[in-house]
């Protein structure tokens, strides 16, 4: 199972945007679930990304592995509130452990939390392609040579996922048990070692190949395709920058700063 | 005088700055290669108790010391920034955003000991190690407190242990792979 979908054009309006659009939309949502404490505003946030995501043809197996990963992440949160939280009163006791008010509610609105901030980030990802991830930074005056490395990561992401499931299956049709916990824990080190020298191996091969090329020989680089900032997202960033900035102002305001 | 291979290997790298192709490019897939295998180690860790990253603390530390030894700057941070941002984007860990300034920080750490040090001996792992996993661990120590709401001295409990295991663990590890690199003639 793939961590995310990766971007492929799927001939809707998500196409068309400007990657500073997304990017602003992405940090507009990371603000508002660290600078607002409402669960009721991050429980809209975590039903709007999957909701605006699915809009754009996005499919909803994306969400998918995140899913899983939150519902963990959910439960262990709540471990932990019910272990450490000693806020409010008592509302339950069962020998030693005491539950006090106030610790679901914090485990829930810290996993709604996490939630908007993985999804907006899977988001971003997903609806970005990675040359208009280079192109976004050549325009933030980053040198070419720094600036595709955004967009190599995410090419470079589902190839070394399959590297790391052939090594597995290879290791298993070795004999190395990969079932239980302890197991797992025990080939850690005779899976990662090879896919740390492939993935050295490989890092050479790229190199070399892109130089053959004449990856670097002109300081001056051309694009076929230019980034088109529209009026309308103009304004949207504008709006989304004022948004932003008025959660924090809202955040940083008790303290007196 | 020209140096024989032996001599060229055993000659003591101090750059801080390397932007040759190998190295930048082998810091986007290590980025990407760590990430996987944190992948793997924090669904273990996580497994036995959340606040305690040690396997992960263990992968993270030795290849961000890995990295940094051999691809130098800005490949370490690339490379961590790489790890931290893909992270966020699949939960890796509820902690995950502080991972952006601790890699951050922490490559930077790695770097500044290996330039002063020939980076030969064991000592000189384990002090670049033993600087790299303590500055990571207090921004990973304050990830914990608070996204996860834990106590400060739990936080700081769980980022000490998370710190010990780091320091012994990336310190074998980092030497040990560094030298099988070299005699493999991958680096």
């Amino acid at each position: 199972m793939a961590l995310f979908e990766a971007y492929r054009p799927r001939g809707t309006w998500m196409d068309h945007l400007d990657p500073r659009t997304k990017l602003a939309w992405l940090i507009l949502l990371i603000t508002i679930a660290f600078a607002n404490p409402r669960w009721q505003v991050l429980l809209v946030l975590a039903v709007a990304i999957p909701a605006v995501s699915l809009a754009a043809g996005i499919p909803a197996r994306t969400f998918y592995h995140s899913s899983l990963v939150l519902v963990i992440i959910t439960v262990q949160m709540v471990v932990i509130q019910l272990i450490f939280n000693h806020d409010g009163h008592i509302i339950f006791q069962l020998g030693p452990l005491r539950v006090y008010s106030t610790a679901l509610p914090m485990a829930f609105t810290g996993a709604l939390r996490i939630t908007v901030v993985m999804m907006a980030a899977m988001q971003f990802l997903s609806w970005t392609p990675p040359s208009d991830l280079t192109l976004l930074l050549v325009k933030c005056r980053i040198p070419y040579r720094f600036a595709m490395l955004a967009g190599l990561a995410l090419r470079f992401l589902p190839l070394m996922e399959r590297e790391l499931g052939a090594i597995y299956e290879s290791q298993g049709a070795r004999g190395l048990a990969l079932d239980s916990g302890i197991q797992k824990l025990k080939g850690l080190l005779p899976v990662a070692m090879p896919f740390l020298y492939r993935s050295f191996r490989r890092a050479g091969e790229t190199a070399l190949a892109m130089e053959l090329r004449g990856f670097g020989r002109h300081p001056q680089r051309t694009f076929l395709h230019d980034l088109n900032l529209r009026s309308v997202e103009t304004v949207a960033i504008v709006l989304m920058g004022i948004a932003a900035s008025w959660e924090v102002y809202l955040k940083i305001k008790p303290l007196g700063l | 005088m020209s140096l024989n291979s032996e001599q060229v290997l055993n000659e003591v790298d101090t750059r801080l700055w390397r932007t040759d192709t190998k190295a930048l490019v082998g810091a986007i897939i290590l980025g990407v290669v760590s990430m996987l295998l944190q992948q793997v180690s924090i669904r273990i860790d996580s497994a036995i108790w959340t606040p305690l990253i040690i396997l992960g603390g263990i992968t993270w530390a030795t290849l961000t010391g890995l990295i940094t030894l051999i691809f130098r700057q800005p490949a370490g941070i690339i490379m961590g920034e790489t790890q931290a941002l893909i992270a966020m984007a699949t939960g890796l860990s509820p902690v995950a955003l502080f991972f952006i300034p601790a890699n951050f920080f922490s490559s930077l750490a790695y770097s500044l000991v290996a330039r002063k040090l020939s980076m030969q001996k064991w000592s000189h792992h384990f002090l670049a190690q033993m600087v790299t996993n303590v500055v990571g661990n207090i921004f990973v120590g304050y990830g914990l407190h608070i996204v996860l709401k834990l106590p400060v001295n739990v936080a700081v409990i769980s980022s000490a242990i998370t710190c010990g295991a780091g320091i012994v663990g990336a310190t074998i590890l980092t030497q040990k792979i560094a030298d099988a690199l070299n005699r493999a003639g991958l680096v």
